[in-house]
């Protein structure tokens, strides 16, 4: 039986039948290796830790790190929200929910406060978390000396050694050619001090969310195996230089067009037919509440 | 009643171990184990943890002979010299200076470590106790003190500051006692021992 016959029958019944497989999906030797991960990568904040990244039913890079990380720490009486750049309702993230709620039987949920666990594809939302919360970033590219350096071997002796002058000087050049640090996303932070991690594709925007929060962040990358965590309470700085501050996205004199919000980060929609351009809030959760305020 | 499944056991018992080592110097309760004996909340702990994949030691006292039995028996984990150990566990709470030579992991692999778990007589801590460590570092949101961790020998929390002495390398502490409660120190923790 294919995996989309069984959450059709699951569906037809009403209700889940989870007897064909371990709760939770994976085997229980899979969810011990994955915890084993998470708690090297909590205790050492921003250090990636390689993991054994198991086949799951979707592809690889849609997901699966972060997928695997929920699967080992889901109870069922968590509140589950999926997201996928803010929205709660795009393909990837509502084929996830479908997947972990039939597997485990969790409710679902589009409210950031109500929910207890989060996954998020590309953003944090709007509204703070709080400490009984946990949120799960899927991850593309884990490594973020990648642009710097292709080779897997060199960035982990210069994540070893603590030498990340070539990003820094990646970061002067352009500046030197634009007058500006051009990255939008991904943008590189230093966390506890120690070691420079990539903060998944995030707008800069989400930056600050990170830093000294209340929530645990876990990461996790499938494709590339790896784990790594910034625990609550903990400094992660982005880089920046004295005189070329980093600073997040500009909305100024924007507000969102349907609920009118002008403190979130705003997704611009061009209007196929009359060319204007328009502002939404990119946290669709966030939007609804507002809007049925 | 009800009981829960081991899956489901174990599942529970490392949400609240991942709360804990996220949170150091707080104390968190294991959920109930099916297997109430001495070594309950132990056991259920390092069912979520152990498999043949990983290899562990018991040291010091309190019958550490049977409860490496119990280990192996509850989760086919491989029996190691404390110092080859992915997870060494401290049966009396005294690890007669193992905890030093437990392994740290290199600079390239810092997770290449161990998990040193203490079984301490309670974590119960009362009002007033004297203060006698300070924890600071992520996780702690300025500083947590603790009184003393009864059945934890004096010497422990120095060895820990230790072998921790040289972030990223190091070993991740976690305490419980045998009424499932649990408190973590992690290798990120900065540990001062104070003196009054």
């Amino acid at each position: 039986m294919t995996l989309s016959e069984w959450i059709n029958r699951n569906k037809r019944d009403g209700r889940a039948k989870r007897l064909d497989y371990n709760y939770a999906f994976l085997d229980e030797v899979s969810k011990r290796e994955i915890r084993r991960k998470i708690l090297k990568a909590v205790a050492i904040p921003g250090y990636q830790v390689p993991f054994g990244s198991r086949e799951l039913p979707v592809a690889r890079g849609w997901g699966t790190g972060g997928i695997q990380i929920t699967l080992s720490i889901v109870l069922p009486e968590d509140i589950l929200k999926v997201i996928d750049q803010g929205c709660d309702g795009s393909v990837n993230a509502v084929n996830i929910k479908r997947f972990v709620n039939v597997v485990t039987g969790v409710r679902i949920t589009t409210d950031t406060r109500e929910a207890t666990l989060i996954q998020t594809r590309h953003r944090i939302p709007e509204e703070p978390m709080t400490e009984r919360q946990i949120l799960v970033l899927q991850v593309p590219y884990p490594e973020a000396l990648r642009e710097v350096e292709p080779s897997e071997a060199v960035t982990r002796r210069m994540h070893a050694e603590a030498d990340y002058s070539r990003m820094w000087l990646f970061l002067y050049e352009d500046i030197v050619k634009f007058d500006e640090i051009t990255i939008g996303y991904r943008y590189p932070v230093t966390v506890n001090g120690r070691y420079i991690m990539d903060p998944s594709p995030i707008p800069r925007w989400d930056i600050p969310k990170l830093h000294m929060a209340d929530t645990l962040y876990l990461f996790g990358a499938g494709r590339e195996k790896r784990i790594y965590a910034v625990p609550p309470y903990t400094p992660v700085v982005p880089l920046e230089f004295e005189d070329y501050r980093f600073r997040v996205e500009d909305f100024k004199g924007r507000a969102c067009e349907r609920c009118g919000a002008t403190d979130t980060y705003l997704d611009e929609i061009i209007d196929d037919v009359s060319g204007r351009r328009l502002w939404f809030c990119s946290d669709t959760g966030y939007c609804d509440k507002r809007c049925s305020r | 009643m009800r009981i829960p499944s081991a899956e489901m056991i174990s599942q529970r018992a490392f949400r609240r171990l991942l709360q804990a080592m996220s949170r150091p110097g707080r104390v968190y309760v294991l959920p109930p184990a099916a297997d109430n004996g001495r070594w309950g909340p132990l056991l259920a702990l390092l069912e979520s943890l152990l498999d043949h994949e990983v290899r562990f030691a018991v040291v010091g006292d309190g019958g550490p002979e049977s409860l490496q039995a119990a280990i192996w028996g509850r989760t086919r984990s491989r029996v190691a010299a404390p110092h080859e150990a992915d997870f060494l566990i401290v049966a009396g709470g005294d690890s007669g200076g193992e905890t030093l030579r437990a392994r740290r992991g290199t600079l390239q692999y810092p997770d290449a470590s161990a998990t040193v778990v203490y079984r301490v007589k309670s974590l119960l801590f009362a009002e007033g106790d004297e203060a006698r460590v300070s924890l600071r570092g992520p996780g702690i949101r300025e500083e947590i003190r603790l009184g003393e961790i009864r059945g934890l020998a004096p010497r422990e929390l120095g060895y820990l500051r230790e072998a921790n002495a040289e972030f990223p390398l190091g070993v991740d502490a976690v305490f419980i006692d045998d009424a499932g409660r649990i408190l973590c120190i992690p290798r990120s923790t900065e540990i001062r021992i104070m003196e009054n």
